[in-house]
């Protein structure tokens, strides 16, 4: 009981701290339905005046790296308060991801209430379209999602590698969390190319057909989320681990 | 008991402790002092587990210091350390969240003697109730170990007395220990039952005040000006 | 804050300037002192070292301490008149001292000293 409290307030904390950034990305979206407005009426096009909407959807990837960054650039300005804290680094961490993904539901909930209503009037046109707007909609909210959380898991791994290296080797910190993105990117793009990756991954198939679309029919593997999660979540563990034994203030 | 065996800390190339070895009791109120860069805040991050020695071994109650260890112990540092977008009273609630051995009354109380104002945003407070604040933060955890790095330094006069004041009005010796670094010795002596001196990195001597007295027959201050030269 | 001369322990200043409050009357026989804690705020001192303080003059038997109740002054007031000789003999013998290392004879220093007091008294008058 007392370890949720504790945990509550921890996220309460990180809400305030990004909550103003929160809200400027609100007004950006309200500004990008705007302008899909606009772009509604001048061009005869409907399905171009998506394209904007279409875009601050897909930005969306960068949601959660870009809060759980500024999130923890505030901490690194004072970096005691945050780790004299008795709760593990993963509560901490968690905290912090949990905050960017009720930010970015909240944010995507609302471009898609807005392109509903702006979708409305145009519903005629849009009719034929609609079941596969309907699964492609399910398709890529959630996948915007997951991807932004797990590349906000990277850049809280990337950050502790930098503090824990920050004190060893100083400016050069900077090179190794280059390293740390550029090395693992190439060993696991050579790992799921072997068959032994396909083997393990190409399981639990589901195929997705977007027949008014006129495009190739999208085929997804349950075992590649499998091997996904398990990598974030090996990832966020070791983050975890680092800041509770090697960071350093 | 706090145990320091045979610490070094190294950054890079610089080495900031040599070879320290202290033992540190319930119940005592301890100064370290030195000049700046001599390692005395480096001693306080090692005992609270927010550094880690490059050789030797740092025990709390027994336990290996990580920072974790902020369960029994409550650390002041001499940075500001303050989530700029609470008020006073927010900061309390949130210090009280995370520990639970934060004594909300005796908060209120340390608040009510430094008269602090509970509504005032962090950011609008003046650098004396800043400090005040931290002290109320950090005094205000039962917990058998109290960490303040220069809790005095740069404040004027009566801020630092009503600190001093709070201090001794709300540590509890009979369970607690209260370790504070200082460059103002004058200040601190009467506050202390034991003193450390450091001096580049190394231990140059920790001893009883009284002691002191007994053996050379003068206080902290006059010693170190004989002594750490 | 109140400042404490560096040659001698804290505790025994303290001790001096309570003994010498008590021979004063500004303290008086059987009064209660302020808690450990109390003394240490008003000093700004540690309270341990104020425990010190009290323990030394419990066992020049100058304070009491009642178990549940505190410190007191003790009402033996013959250990209190001793005590008033004592702090006399002190301050005697301190000046004595001083006098004699500037050479001055028995002589000088009681009939100086006569003359000072008669000075200081007329001037008071």
């Amino acid at each position: 009981m007392n370890g949720m409290r504790a945990w509550a307030a921890l996220l309460k904390k990180d809400f305030k701290l990004t909550r103003t950034i929160f809200f400027v990305g609100l007004v950006i979206n309200l500004l990008f339905v705007m302008l899909t407005m606009y772009v509604g009426k001048i061009a005869d096009n409907t399905l171009l005046m998506f394209i904007p909407l279409g875009v601050a959807i897909v930005f969306h990837i960068f949601y959660i790296p870009m809060m759980v960054f500024i999130s923890l650039k505030t901490e690194a300005n004072q970096l005691h308060l945050w780790l004299h804290n008795p709760q593990p680094a993963s509560r901490l961490l968690l905290s912090k991801i949990v905050n960017g993904l009720i930010m970015v539901i909240i944010s995507l909930l609302m471009l898609y209430v807005m392109s509903g209503l702006l979708i409305e009037p145009k519903s005629s046109f849009i009719e034929p379209y609609w079941a596969d707007i309907w699964t492609s909609g399910l398709l890529i909210f959630p996948h915007i999602i997951i991807l932004s959380a797990m590349i906000g898991v990277c850049v809280l791994f990337l950050w502790s590698l930098f503090q824990f290296y920050k004190f060893r080797i100083g400016r050069w910190s900077w090179l190794v969390v280059i390293g740390a993105i550029v090395i693992p990117n190439w060993v696991t793009s050579l790992f799921e190319s072997t068959s032994l990756y396909r083997l393990g991954t190409n399981w639990g198939g589901i195929t997705y057909n977007f027949p008014s679309f006129s495009i190739a029919p999208i085929q997804i593997y349950t075992g590649e989320y499998l091997y996904n999660f398990v990598i974030i979540i090996g990832l966020f563990i070791l983050t975890a681990w680092i800041i509770d034994n090697k960071v350093e203030v | 008991m706090i145990q320091m065996t045979n610490v070094s800390k190294k950054y890079m190339n610089h080495s900031a402790l040599h070879e320290i070895s202290l033992t540190l009791p319930i119940g005592k109120i301890i100064g370290i002092v030195g000049e700046n860069g001599s390692g005395k805040s480096t001693i306080l991050k090692l005992i609270s587990g927010l550094s880690y020695p490059t050789s030797g071994t740092v025990t709390v109650n027994g336990v290996t210091a990580n920072r974790r260890i902020s369960k029994v112990v409550s650390y002041l540092s001499e940075l500001d350390s303050f989530y700029y977008i609470f008020t006073v009273n927010q900061a309390m609630d949130f210090q009280a969240s995370q520990f639970p051995d934060f004594n909300l009354s005796k908060a209120g109380e340390i608040m009510k003697f430094m008269q602090l104002e509970p509504q005032m945003k962090i950011k609008d407070l003046s650098k004396g109730n800043r400090a005040r604040l931290k002290i109320m933060l950090t005094l205000a955890r039962e917990v058998p170990y109290i960490l303040m790095d220069e809790p005095l330094s740069g404040l004027d006069p009566m801020v630092r007395e009503s600190i001093v004041k709070g201090m001794i009005s709300y540590i509890d010796l009979e369970s607690q220990t209260l370790i504070m670094t200082s460059h103002e010795i004058a200040e601190i002596e009467p506050l202390l039952d034991c003193f450390i001196a450091i001096k580049g990195g190394a231990l140059l001597k920790m001893i009883d005040v009284e002691k002191l007295h007994e053996s050379e027959g003068q206080g902290i201050t006059s010693w170190m000006k004989k002594n750490y030269v | 804050m109140d400042e404490f001369n560096a040659s001698k322990p804290i505790y025994l200043q303290l001790a001096d300037r309570i003994s010498r409050q008590i021979v004063s009357k500004e303290l008086k026989a059987g009064e209660k002192l302020p808690s450990v804690r109390d003394m240490g705020i008003k000093y700004s001192v540690n309270p341990n070292t104020i425990q010190r303080t009290y323990s030394e003059l419990e066992r020049e038997g100058i304070l009491e301490t009642k178990r549940g109740q505190g410190t007191f002054v003790t009402e033996q007031e013959e250990r209190l008149v001793e005590q008033r000789v004592q702090l006399q003999h002190e301050q005697i013998q301190l000046f004595v001292q001083v006098m004699q290392e500037m050479g001055c004879s028995s002589q000088e220093i009681i009939s100086g000293l006569k003359d000072y007091l008669n000075k200081f008294d007329l001037g008071d008058e």
